[in-house]
């Protein structure tokens, strides 16, 4: 090539040779311009190098990054897993899952109650639109509560996260017997979860027999809270 | 049909050809420099080439094709096949020229190899000559002398007479050996 780029400057040079020699050199030039531009592009686009220890460096990179993310995936998951599991077996949160499941509704007055209180009327109207603060008030303003209206009124507290209340009033009213032991042992139980006191949560529990509203319910209850 | 040509079409291939002529190169890179990996596996896994060798006669395989193209020896038919062919051909040539056979011993250098180092150092003052010349030039002698148009062709792109055209490139021509000869003087 040389040779020939000399012998372009030689004034006797025929037109053909010229045009052969300069189509030579300017080939090799281009040539060599779009080897550099492929070069770029097959590096920055392809991620294609000439080096192939380059070339392993980023592929054992590559490779080092996907253990590592696979790595961190797997704790995330175990993590998530632990945190699932745990947080499903928490007992208040079952217990708070219980309380949310089933819709509490005042029944409206009893059978034979003919003289009915303004404000219990209004309470128990609170109750069912589920204005617990409110219905509470309308509860505690009644003279003479009944034990239904004690009992409406422990789950008003229990229903407005009002747990130590609850459990006072349900305390109060609680016996082996009544047309509301069993539903008063349920929430009584739930109660004591949501304050987290356990323990009592657990003696109360047990004493839910086989034949009484939400047995399996509470069993399940019993058996996370013995878990911890 | 088109998986054989890289998905090209009768009329895409067409299309191709008439931009390497004019040195538009981005539909050929769009086309091409998708092969390249897949091109270089090939060799490696063929002929046991190491990947610098692959990646050599790759490239030297595109080269190749360009001038191929624009040359018009190239035909639509299986250019998937031919460009793996001619791949193989230059990781030989390359490995003749290296005097290193395909596992890799290497023979007594030749002498004529060392002849390029010189070449690279001409080549390096043809391109300060280069950037010497207008755009329209530098546009009529690739046209010209690298997409192999003829000067009738250019002429009718240009919307010019052939006769305008070849003045022009003469004009050009001796520029460019104007300036080429000044740095060569000044070099030595």
């Amino acid at each position: 090539m040389k040779n020939k780029l000399k012998r372009l400057l030689d004034p006797n040079i025929s037109k053909e040779e010229e045009d052969q020699i300069f189509e030579e050199v300017l080939k090799r030039k281009h040539d060599e311009d779009l080897r550099t531009k492929w070069q770029k592009m097959l590096s920055n686009d392809y991620g294609i190098t000439r080096n192939s220890i380059n070339l392993k460096r980023k592929k054992d990179t590559s490779k080092y990054i996907k253990v590592v993310l696979a790595a961190a995936a797997c704790i995330a998951l175990i993590v998530t897993l632990q945190l699932f599991t745990s947080v499903e077996s928490d007992p208040y949160v079952i217990a708070q899952q219980y309380l949310n499941d089933q819709e509490i509704l005042h029944p409206g007055a009893s059978k034979g109650i003919t003289d009915e209180n303004h404000n219990r009327i209004l309470a128990i109207q609170a109750f069912n639109t589920k204005q617990y603060s409110l219905s509470i008030k309308y509860f505690q303003s009644i003279k003479a509560e009944t034990k239904e209206d004690k009992y409406y009124h422990g789950l008003a507290f229990l229903l407005n996260d009002q747990y130590i209340e609850a459990i006072q009033l349900f305390e109060m009213i609680n016996s082996n017997k009544g047309p509301f032991r069993q539903e008063i042992n349920w929430y009584q139980s739930l109660a004591y979860v949501l304050n987290k006191e356990n323990t009592k949560a657990g003696i109360l529990l047990k004493r839910i027999k086989n034949s009484d509203w939400n047995h399996i319910k509470a069993q399940e209850l019993l058996k996370n809270i013995n878990k911890e | 049909m088109e998986h054989k040509n890289f998905g090209l079409t009768q009329a895409s291939f067409e299309k191709l050809i008439a931009d390497l002529k004019r040195n538009d190169t981005y539909f050929f890179e769009q086309v091409f420099l998708k092969q390249y990996k897949e091109t270089m596996n090939y060799l490696c896994r063929e002929y046991k080439s190491s990947h610098e060798d692959a990646y050599d006669a790759t490239m030297d395989a595109l080269i190749e094709f360009r001038t191929r193209f624009v040359d018009g020896k190239l035909q639509y038919g299986n250019l998937r096949f031919l460009f793996t062919k001619i791949a193989s051909q230059m990781l030989f040539r390359n490995l003749k020229k290296n005097n290193t056979t395909i596992d890799g011993t290497i023979l007594l250098a030749a002498e004529e190899d060392i002849e390029p180092t010189t070449s690279i150092e001409e080549l390096g003052r043809l391109n300060k000559a280069w950037q010497i010349l207008g755009d329209s030039c530098k546009q009529l002698l690739t046209w010209h002398f690298y997409g192999k148009m003829k000067l009738s062709e250019i002429a009718e792109e240009a919307q010019k007479s052939p006769a305008t055209i070849r003045k022009q490139k003469e004009r050009c021509i001796k520029k460019l050996k104007d300036q080429f000869g000044l740095k060569t003087i000044l070099k030595s």
